[in-house]
């Protein structure tokens, strides 16, 4: 609305006289539009008006005992008049306006959401095999047909969206879950011990035990059997089930240097710009290798872009390398040995899942500059696993 | 004037139609900020406390504090700010 009313142009305009409030009233049956009203103060109102409106509001002059003059004017044809003398200024807006417009019918920037095993340059990848890639141009462009290619390409993916706005594509995927095995209900399987351990309870559901609790299974034992000996007929055959609650022991061991490299101090820096144009890189020096192992170099990339949508085919990218002195420390042993204990712990959690870690103890010991950490520990967890008979 | 309102008001009575569709006046107040008023008849007063409005056979008067003419035509005009009271005469 506000361009709107610069480009009719607006004036605002003084009533005052005895009841400028008249004034308001003929402005209003006339249709004459008017805003920005102050109230009545010193027998005087200033209103806006449309540059249009003026003359029919300056026939009010001297009319109900009112004066009424012009305060301001702004926009409309004064606006004009100014933009005749800066020609140039008017043609660069227009080019910057035209270009604008034609840049937003390419893509120029590319985000992806809703992977996880795929990385994002494998499907900027995969995308630009497709068809779609940056500097594309969107209009007419078959999204379809690219979905298409992506799901046929790309086994893990098992649906592909494309949402196109303006200068801005956005990939959404869903990576395809593996189907788990599928074992038949009714066919007949045994249970066997997945680990090493003493059965301490054993639960039978299904099939006929063969251990009990107390008894020590090695991994692969069987534990329950599918086959139903029977003395007056034929072997009966069913699926076995069962909960083997067993004690295992585990030994897990972690390794950590007992010196580590860490760095300290400033020892110089520098800053590198680029200039992004398109998809080509316009580099303002002249060797951008990281040539230091000491030195850290991280690159910030800024797109030029109005909004979200009008993404431009320009960008800066901004480089900084700083360049540090780095020292050998020797780590806290203590620290390091606990950390690696809680690391151990989830690890030994993760491979007992629902089970119970009951007891155990740690051993830390140092040769050829490493720090060794072994974790005993003794658990209580099911063992049962089913498998063929 | 009087005679003429009242009559457009038992004329939509007896019809059952809306009064406001034979030029009665209209208030619609919308919280505390803003009135609307319909079928007015012109304004008398425009202050930043009081605005005194014409409305075929009565007066309005809006009080409150900081009140601004928002807009205002032929029929409708919309007044905006605190407003305290709104008083028929």
């Amino acid at each position: 609305m506000k361009l709107f009313d610069i480009a009719r142009g607006t004036v605002t305009v003084e009533i005052r006289g005895a009841e400028p409030e008249r004034v308001l009233n003929v402005m209003a049956q006339k249709g004459i539009a008017f805003w920005d009203t102050s109230p009545n103060t010193d027998f005087c109102i200033v209103a806006t008006v449309y540059a249009s409106d003026y003359p029919k509001v300056q026939e009010q002059n001297g009319r109900a005992g009112c004066e009424v003059r012009m305060l301001t004017s702004s926009g409309g044809r004064r606006l004009l008049r100014s933009a005749k003398r800066r020609i140039a200024l008017l043609a660069g807006l227009c080019v910057c306006t035209v270009a604008l417009a034609v840049s937003s019918l390419f893509v120029w920037s590319i985000s992806v959401t809703g992977n996880e095993k795929l990385s994002d340059a494998e499907l900027l990848r995969a995308l630009e095999e497709a068809g779609l890639s940056y500097g594309t141009f969107w209009v007419g462009l078959d999204t379809d047909t690219i979905k298409s290619k992506l799901l046929l390409e790309n086994e893990e993916l098992s649906w592909v969206g494309i949402n196109i706005s303006n200068s801005h594509a956005e990939l959404c995927v869903h990576e395809r879950v593996e189907k788990p095995e599928l074992v038949s209900e009714g066919a007949p399987q045994s249970i066997y011990a997945a680990k090493s351990g003493v059965i301490t309870k054993l639960c039978v559901l299904e099939g006929s035990p063969a251990v009990a609790p107390g008894d020590t299974v090695t991994q692969g034992e069987l534990l329950v059997s599918g086959e139903m000996l029977s003395e007056t007929a034929e072997p009966r055959y069913v699926k076995a089930m069962a909960q083997a609650e067993a004690r295992t022991w585990y030994e897990l061991t972690a390794v950590t240097p007992l010196y580590e490299y860490k760095k300290t101090g400033e020892d110089g820096s520098h800053r590198e710009i680029s200039l992004m144009l398109g998809k080509n890189r316009i580099n303002f020096y002249s060797d951008s290798r990281n040539l230091d192992a000491s030195c850290d170099k991280i690159n910030k990339i800024k797109n030029l872009s109005i909004g979200s949508a009008f993404v431009l085919p320009l960008g800066i990218i901004e480089g900084s390398t700083v360049c540090r002195e780095t020292e050998c420390r020797r780590i806290d042993s203590d620290e390091a040995a606990e950390r690696m204990k809680q690391r151990l712990i989830e690890e030994l959690q993760a491979q007992i899942g629902d089970g119970e870690i009951v007891s155990y103890t740690c051993s830390v010991s140092e040769s050829d500059e490493l720090l060794y950490l072994t974790l005993r520990a003794e658990c209580l967890e099911n063992i049962a696993i089913s498998g063929e008979i | 004037m009087q005679g003429k309102g009242k009559k457009a008001e038992l004329l939509a009575d007896r019809l059952e139609i809306p009064a406001d569709a034979l030029g009665t006046p209209k208030l619609s107040i919308c919280g505390r900020r803003r009135v609307l008023v319909e079928n007015h008849c012109g304004i008398l007063s425009y202050g930043d406390t009081m605005i005194e409005l014409c409305c075929r056979d009565m007066k309005i008067r809006i009080r409150g504090d900081e009140l601004r003419l928002g807009a205002m035509d032929k029929k409708d005009m919309l007044i905006s700010g605190r407003i305290l009271s709104v008083e028929l005469e």
